[in-house]
């Protein structure tokens, strides 16, 4: 009968306590004591009585009231927050020790019974710890898929902080700009939408869940997703073929183009004269297919404008701006 | 590194494919550095590199391989096989002067 896997693990376990009960420490310095758990959380009971204190402020519907409920907002969002980011750290370091300490441990226990079974002369046990060996593989490997879709540590904490931030922003910017009522921005008479605890509530919690695995999984499939949409819709427009041109349209675009090069040259020639006519004829023409150019622009960035609206334009582009090269023939035309 | 464009769909004549590319390179600054062949779409693809401004190219001129070059032509590309009006055809490649 094969030993069962778990046994295997739990011996391989024993034999690399010594080494990994080390890593932890190799992975991040010892916490100050001012950061320890009991200073920054946040006992249920103050909780209760903050968020008791804040309804009895909302009760008395004065200004005073709201002022009082606002703070009480304020103090019970942020000390949630500061909780919770205390023990994300602290879980950030966990998931990078723990999966690590797996693979070694899985590695260890995968080379140990590989070179077992290369010296074991009695073919039933040779047997035996080659199927061991395959199934550990095979645990390791279903370890890695089922709870981490094959997704590396960085790329997930990575996510898991991006995700992070943003709600973090999300919440402090609501907090400071919105009150526990609606009320009117003095300046632009706007109406301001409420804020209240419960609604902050649940962006602490949106918060609390974007620091987990399963949080970064989803988020990393929809951005993948969006990603591959995106690249889909820009492969479909690369892959249209250009529009063919006659003999006349390639004559016009070079002489077009042979026209331009002339005033560039002259633009950024030696005679200051010449040079602020030409630049004046090119901000013309920026200017007649109404996309004029900023106060200052050098010949180079005129050049760059022009030649975008040429490839809108142009008889060759499968999306041409038809509208936009009636303009620019007719502001090209008058060049000299 | 060249960018590469799907010219066409392979059924241009010599002289549409050839007038197709100068207008690509004037409109959109660049330069045919390459031409080759989408097998799959049977189409022609061209590399095409960014031409700095104040230089004018000359057309491109699209010939039978081996046929008579154009007076004063400079050649991009040498007995190529590309899609001439639907077949595969080798092709010698020139850039006129200005």
């Amino acid at each position: 009968m094969f030993p069962p896997m778990p046994s295997l693990r739990v011996l391989a376990s024993l034999m690399l306590l010594p080494t990994l009960s080390g890593c932890f420490h190799t992975m991040a310095p010892t916490q100050p004591k001012i950061l320890a758990s009991a200073i920054t959380s946040y006992p249920a009971n103050e909780y209760k009585a903050n968020v008791t204190a804040y309804r009895t402020a909302i009760a008395q519907g004065t200004p005073a009231g709201y002022t009082l409920a606002r703070a009480l907002r304020d103090q019970i969002v942020y000390r949630t927050l500061a909780d919770i980011e205390s023990t994300y750290g602290r879980f950030e370091v966990r998931l990078t020790t723990d999966r690590a300490s797996e693979s070694v441990l899985a590695d260890t226990a995968e080379l140990g019974l590989s070179a077992a079974s290369t010296v074991v002369a009695a073919s039933d046990i040779k047997d035996i710890l080659t199927v061991s060996l395959s199934g550990l593989e095979g645990t390791q490997l279903s370890f890695d898929k089922n709870f981490f879709r094959e997704k590396t540590t960085e790329s997930l904490i990575s996510q898991m902080r991006a995700d992070r931030k943003n709600l973090e922003a999300q919440i402090i910017s609501r907090l400071a700009g919105q009150d526990v009522i609606p009320t009117t921005d003095p300046a632009t008479k706007t109406n301001i939408a409420a804020y209240p605890l419960d609604a902050a509530w649940i962006d602490v919690i949106q918060y609390y869940y974007a620091g987990t695995v399963p949080s970064a999984l989803t988020s990393i499939a929809t951005t993948t997703g969006n990603n591959a949409t995106k690249a889909a819709d820009t492969l479909t427009k690369t892959v249209q073929s250009l529009k063919p041109a006659t003999a006349a349209q390639a004559k016009s675009a070079q002489e077009i183009s042979k026209k331009l090069n002339l005033l560039y040259n002259t633009a950024t020639g030696t005679d200051a004269q010449a040079a602020a006519n030409a630049i004046t004829a090119l901000r013309g023409i920026l200017t007649a297919i109404s996309r004029p150019a900023a106060d200052g622009a050098s010949p180079e960035s005129l050049m760059d404008a022009i030649s975008q609206a040429r490839q809108d334009a142009s008889v060759t582009n499968p999306n041409q701006d038809e509208a936009l090269a009636t303009k620019l023939e007719a502001a090209l035309a008058n060049l000299k | 590194m060249p960018s590469i464009v799907p010219i066409d769909n392979g059924n241009l004549t010599k002289e549409d494919l050839a007038s197709t590319i100068t207008t690509y390179e004037a409109d959109y600054q660049k330069v045919l550095v390459s031409l080759t062949t989408d097998t799959v779409n049977s189409r022609n693809l061209g590399g095409f590199d960014r031409q700095p401004y104040g230089v004018t190219l000359g057309l491109v001129a699209i010939v039978d391989a081996g046929a008579k070059a154009p007076d004063n032509a400079t050649k991009i590309q040498d007995n190529n096989t590309i899609y001439i009006s639907g077949a595969l055809t080798p092709v010698d490649v020139y850039r006129l002067p200005v």
